[in-house]
């Protein structure tokens, strides 16, 4: 069933991450759930780099942390964007595509 | 403003490096818990689901590591650990850092006392004013106790001799000269042989060095 999926594509994890966040404040396990559920299973998101990732955008302040309790009562560190990090996300979310765009346009391309 | 945030988390963890080791511990065993069960939920025996994680993400320890890894402040652990290491070796062989210890402040010593002395004798420029402008002048004699190889060196000018470029002088702005001896230099209750200088007059202005005692009118 998900023997296709990938790594997430290099340097758009924190995007991702951003994302994924701004729908609503989840732990490190939502976030990847999320990631592989919307990408329909094509992104997996290894747990090495996301929890790394979210280090680094929480030291960076995109991010805040604190301890909750989850849907089903356990104890897990929930992540939320901050107003930053909002901005953060609209940033690389434009740079992605016009990346992106110009991607498409170069492999469209017929001689 | 990100990179106060770097430092204080930084510096959070330097100062209670357990706690915050301890919370990644945490988070990612909660996080390998939750994918189990999301497994388990799927339809896995609980042994299945754990090996498949673990086959997928890798081993819970290695992770942990991975996250641990990450900020400025683990390149300080490395060195705060090298330096324990390094500690622990010298009580470990106190001849040999005895040793060490010994012959790094006999080279540091030494080097030190060598500086010095180029410093002073090569670098520093002499202690008068516009020293570049000062020119020692002496009498080559014929006799060969007063040469090092062609050149004649340090001999007594003649006073002749001296009054002689004094009134010819027309580069310099001042002539003056000095006559070297040794004295007895006597207190109450001993002596002692000092070399001193008798110096002609304007001697101390032809140098430029301000002088604390004298009296005026030597000759």
């Amino acid at each position: 069933m998900d023997d296709k999926n990938t790594d997430v594509i290099q340097g758009t994890l924190d995007m991702l991450i951003l994302k994924t966040l701004s729908l609503e404040p989840m732990h490190a396990f939502g976030i990847a759930r999320r990631v592989e559920q919307i990408s329909r299973g094509v992104f997996k998101v290894n747990p090495g780099s996301l929890l790394t990732a979210l280090q680094r955008l929480d030291r960076a302040g995109w991010v805040n942390a604190a301890w909750q309790q989850t849907e089903n009562s356990r104890r897990a560190k929930f992540y939320a964007l901050t107003h930053t990090g909002k901005r953060q996300l609209e940033v690389e979310t434009a740079d992605w595509e016009r990346r992106s765009s110009a991607i498409a346009r170069l492999l469209k391309a017929e001689g | 403003m990100s990179i106060w945030r770097h430092l204080a988390a930084g510096m959070r963890r330097l100062i209670n490096p357990v706690s915050k080791d301890e919370e990644i511990a945490e988070e990612v065993r909660q996080y390998f818990e939750e994918a189990i069960a999301a497994r388990v939920a799927r339809g896995l025996s609980p042994e299945e689901a754990k090996r498949a994680e673990v086959l997928e993400s890798g081993n819970m320890t290695a992770v942990q590591e991975r996250v641990r890894a990450y900020g400025w402040e683990n390149g300080l652990f490395t060195l705060f650990a090298d330096l324990r290491f390094a500690v622990r070796g010298f009580v470990n062989t106190p001849a040999f850092t005895t040793v060490a210890i010994f012959t790094l402040a006999l080279g540091i010593g030494a080097a030190t006392a060598i500086f010095s002395v180029v410093k002073a004798v090569l670098l520093d420029p002499l202690p008068f004013r516009e020293p570049q402008r000062l020119v020692h002048l002496w009498e080559g004699v014929g006799d060969e106790r007063y040469h090092m190889g062609d050149e004649a060196y340090f001999s007594s000018t003649r006073p002749g001799n001296f009054f002689g470029w004094k009134l010819g002088n027309q580069s310099f702005q001042d002539v003056s000269a000095y006559f070297w001896r040794t004295m007895l230099f006597s207190g109450k209750e001993s002596a002692d042989l000092v070399t001193a200088h008798d110096v002609y007059e304007r001697f101390f202005e032809t140098l430029g060095t301000p002088v604390s005692l004298r009296s005026s009118g030597t000759g």
